[in-house]
């Protein structure tokens, strides 16, 4: 097909002004938040911006008649390049497509569009004392179905689990342009066991599946109260086994984060009113509930932490906990403060490890990023062991780039050689498909022989996962 | 160029993140990546290593940006998104930098005081504005250059940064400000100031900008002052963000000036209106000075403050963007001034010029005034002793 015919037949079906054809403008789609889209132009021929399930079917169907590539694309923070139409042929600019369509407080449930934003919809359940768990850092940017698409989740995830555990049907346009419901999308049960999961086959299966147009997802009734447990450990491999003395003493944070050495270095760099104390990681326990009860848990942590950090401190007092909270919010933007003239980068930056084997996946990405000299900070969710690290260099130097890559690799093979797994959140896409083989053996197969009877042309997000 | 040094210093350190497209009013309505913050940032790499050229495409882009700030604000790598903005504009115009079009836009901004002198030039000005109904001479001629306190001593010897919109659209506004300003005390000297050079910045007219600035820095250090108070947010933002006068001699906000030094006593007067209360872009995100606005209309007494659903957002207004974008600009009014009507309140008010007349656009039918925040201080201070005369504020309440 021409591209002048393209452009012409998604006109048709959108309308003018929700197309994007010129070329400057297809350049602005050509990345997402990761270091591998700015170093590529993954650019589109077209992109619409349709708005309802017909429109979407009715692009799918000519995308497949005519073999062309489409990809899905929420905010475009995701930080694989899996909104990137690494084939080019057509994005769907679903962002836009933000209606909440229904809050059925009684049955506690929500139905929305794809494009609705995390943090919009959070504030607009509040009125009803309910919110929607999973907690991703890009709350204000990224879409529930960018959500959905990736199975995101958060720091909060120790407590409320991954966005999966949430969906409970959801509209899908296959790549054919069929429509399909699954789970419990026509129906208000909040349990489901009704035929096969088709719901979870699309959680996580990163617009290679389908186009998801709508989702029917749980709330929760939100927590009354809030309070925050901090402590300094002197020794990074005593911080791990304090996390377990917290768990089996019966208690379940909503939150466990670490900071590494680095990344206390780099907080008292970038805010130094914050001035956190020169240890070598610093947890966070957060709780949340009702305030008699997380009262009673926040004092027994504190005791229990007392045997082995300094410092430890437990508050429940709003301004104490947001004060408490500063060194955890601002370690990502005071990353690159370690590295003057440093950019922060998205590459290897969310691998996830046994809870046992934490400290020794942070000494591990010290020593691959002395070795490459290439500048790291870590922090991350050690409550499930998930590790976030932020590699800062400059771009423009090609030398720094190599050895960037070379730091990559061997976080990733870290983290699959400690038992763990290259993603616990952020997806694969393009940037960790290289890995899939020795994430998941012959499964691999299976799941391309899925994505074969769903989408024989091969249309759907090609190039991604596998 | 000094566009691409500003683009090279700052664009490599967008992470793409994406959490500007959170508050973006054009992105809100255009839905579409290239609308975003983070698009027209990619947009200024783009042009800077040369992968796009300078050219209509690039300028259209980049004047999809009412150089608002709210993306500055929020970037958590803490880039000065509309500067990068700003400066993409001068390099993406580089090509017909010697245009008709960008002399004569230059030339208008740059020769204000001269150009104001010529017969005919203050309606031409309302003309460009969208046809402005006319409300009075222009300000410059309403108030003398300098006005001091009825009775008293002089507490201290201010300036009034007049600005072009003020003193050509909102000559009331000005009245009010003298009036206020010498009802509490000060000596108010109104030198001839040129513009403060943001409507020649937001146009990637930056080397202007600077002219101007010099410009009004030799004035102020010619006059002596002890500080410059002025009416409009916009102005406040691009002077003190330029530096204009250093530390010393410090340029205020006008509500600003009122809360830091003069902390005023309480107006006497009633006023028993709800007031929807407007807090301009530069004001919110570049100045960050929103609780002083509230404070200062909070304390009239009579007046209640209604919320406007949402907290308030950009009235899509802009300077030049809602001539040039006229189309977006209406739409990101229209949706604002429902939240302000469904507010309830009978009156808006706010503290800068081109606010006031883009709201008052998306309000006329519907009956709701919208006033500077001096004008109702004015009102409250001062009724039948001003020592200027000011505008009859019942017609003007209903303009
Ligand atoms: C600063 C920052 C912090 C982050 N923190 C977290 C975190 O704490 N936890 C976490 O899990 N992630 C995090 N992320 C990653 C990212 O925000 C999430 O993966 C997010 O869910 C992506 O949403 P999006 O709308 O931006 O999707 P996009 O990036 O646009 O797309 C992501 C994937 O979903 C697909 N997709 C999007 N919409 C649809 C749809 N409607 N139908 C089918 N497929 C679709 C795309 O094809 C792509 O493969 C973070 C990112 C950044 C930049
Ligand atoms: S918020 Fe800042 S870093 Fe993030 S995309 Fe926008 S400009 Fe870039
Ligand atoms: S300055 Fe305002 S209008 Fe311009 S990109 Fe930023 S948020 Fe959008």
């Amino acid at each position: 097909m021409k591209k002048t015919d393209l452009v012409n037949s998604i006109i048709k079906i959108v309308g003018r002004d929700r197309t994007v054809h010129e070329e400057t403008e297809l350049k602005l789609y050509s990345y997402d938040s990761s270091f591998l889209s700015s170093r590529n132009r993954f650019c589109p021929d077209v992109v619409a911006l349709p708005r309802s399930t017909a429109e979407v079917s009715a692009i799918m169907k000519m995308a497949s008649d005519n073999s062309i590539p489409v990809t899905p694309r929420g905010a475009g923070s995701g930080e694989t390049c899996g909104c990137l139409p690494v084939r080019g042929g057509i994005v769907l600019d679903l962002s836009p497509w933000n209606t909440i369509e229904e809050v059925d407080a009684p049955n506690m449930q929500v139905l929305a569009r794809p494009g609705v934003v995390h943090s919009r919809l959070n504030d607009h359940l509040e009125q009803y004392g309910l919110f929607f768990p999973p907690d991703p850092g890009s709350t204000r940017m990224c879409t529930l179905g960018g959500m959905v698409a990736n199975n995101s989740s958060g720091m909060r995830a120790v407590k409320y689990g991954v966005t999966e555990q949430y969906i409970l049907g959801l509209e899908v346009v296959l790549p054919g342009g069929e429509i399909v419901t699954t789970g419990g999308t026509n129906c208000r049960a909040l349990k489901n066991v009704s035929g096969i999961n088709l719901t979870k086959l699309f959680v996580g299966s990163e617009g290679t599946l389908g186009v998801i147009t709508r989702i029917r997802l749980r709330v929760w009734p939100r927590p009354r109260a809030r309070g925050l447990a901090v402590a300094c450990f002197s020794d990074l491999d005593l911080a791990p086994g304090a996390v377990l003395d917290v768990y089996r003493a019966g208690i379940l944070p909503s939150a466990v984060e670490i900071l590494d050495h680095s990344a206390i270095r780099a907080v008292n760099l970038y805010r130094p009113e914050i001035n956190l104390p020169p240890a070598e990681a610093i947890l966070i326990f957060e709780l949340d509930g009702n305030p008699a009860s997380i009262e009673w848990e926040g004092r027994e942590i504190a005791s229990l932490l007392k045997k082995s950090a300094s410092g430890v401190e437990w508050s429940t007092d709003p301004e104490r906990v947001k004060a408490l909270w500063q060194g955890r919010s601002v370690v990502a933007a005071a990353a690159a403060r370690l590295k003057p003239d440093g950019t922060r980068v998205f590459a290897g930056e969310d691998i996830c490890v046994p809870l046992d084997r934490v400290a020794e996946s942070l000494r591990g990405i010290k020593q691959l990023s002395e070795k490459h000299s290439i500048t790291a900070v870590s922090y991350g969710h050690i409550g499930d062991g998930n590790i976030h690290t932020a590699l800062i260099i400059n771009p423009d130097d090609p030398g720094e780039v190599d050895r960037l890559d070379l730091v990559v690799d061997g976080i990733h093979r870290l983290a699959i050689e400690l038992g763990g797994t290259t993603t616990g959140e952020h997806g694969v896409g393009l940037v960790r498909s290289a890995y899939s083989p020795a994430e998941h053996g012959n499964a691999v197969n299976v799941m391309k022989n899925i994505k074969n009877a769903l989408d024989p042309k091969g249309i759907m997000n090609p190039g991604k996962i596998f | 160029m000094q566009g691409n040094v500003i683009i090279r210093e700052y664009q490599s350190k967008c992470v793409r993140c994406g959490q500007c497209r959170s508050v973006c009013p054009v992105l809100d309505i255009l839905g579409k990546e290239p609308a975003s913050p983070r698009g027209k940032v990619y947009l200024a790499g783009l042009i800077a290593r040369g992968e796009v050229p300078p050219g209509p495409r690039a300028e259209e882009i980049l004047s999809l940006c009412l150089v608002c700030g709210a993306c500055s604000a929020q970037c958590p790598s803490g880039l000065p998104v509309d500067g990068i903005i700003t400066a993409a504009r001068e390099a993406a115009a580089s090509y017909r930098h010697y245009s008709p079009y960008r002399f004569m836009y230059r030339s208008f901004f740059t020769q204000m005081p001269l150009l104001g002198r010529l017969p005919g030039f203050a309606s031409l000005f309302r003309g460009m504005a969208g046809g402005t109904p006319l409300t009075g001479r222009p300000a410059r001629h309403q108030i003398s250059p300098i006005t001091l306190p009825q009775k008293k001593k002089p507490l201290m010897r201010v300036g009034y940064f007049l600005g072009c919109a003020t003193n050509y659209l909102l000559p009331e506004v000005a009245v009010s400000v003298v009036n206020v300003l010498t009802h509490l005390g000060c000596e108010v000297v109104t030198p001839p100031f040129a513009c403060c050079g943001l409507p020649l910045a937001a146009e990637g007219e930056a080397a202007a900008a600077k002219k101007t600035l010099e410009v009004n820095r030799r004035l102020y250090q010619a006059y002596k002052l002890d500080a410059l108070i002025t009416d409009c947010s916009s102005c406040s933002h691009h002077l003190t963000g330029q530096g204009l006068a250093g530390d010393a001699q410090p340029v205020y906000e006008f509500c600003e000036f009122l809360v830091k030094v003069l902390n005023p006593a309480r107006p006497a007067i009633e006023i028993s209106q709800s007031v929807a209360c407007h807090y301009p872009c530069h004001l919110r995100h570049g100045r960050k000075l929103e609780d002083h606005l509230h404070q200062i209309l909070g304390n009239i007494p009579g007046l209640s403050l209604v919320e406007i659903p949402g907290g308030g957002s950009c009235c899509g207004g802009g300077g030049s963007f809602s001539i040039k974008q006229k189309s977006i600009s209406s739409r990101i009014l229209q949706k604002y001034t429902g939240q302000i009507l469904s507010s309830g309140a009978q009156c808006a008010a706010t503290v800068c010029p081109s606010c006031i007349m883009q709201l008052r656009r998306g309000l006329k039918n519907q009956d709701m005034p919208v006033l500077h925040a001096a004008q109702l201080l004015s009102r409250s201070y001062l009724i039948g002793q001003s020592p200027i005369p000011e505008f009859n504020l019942s017609i003007l309440m209903t303009i």
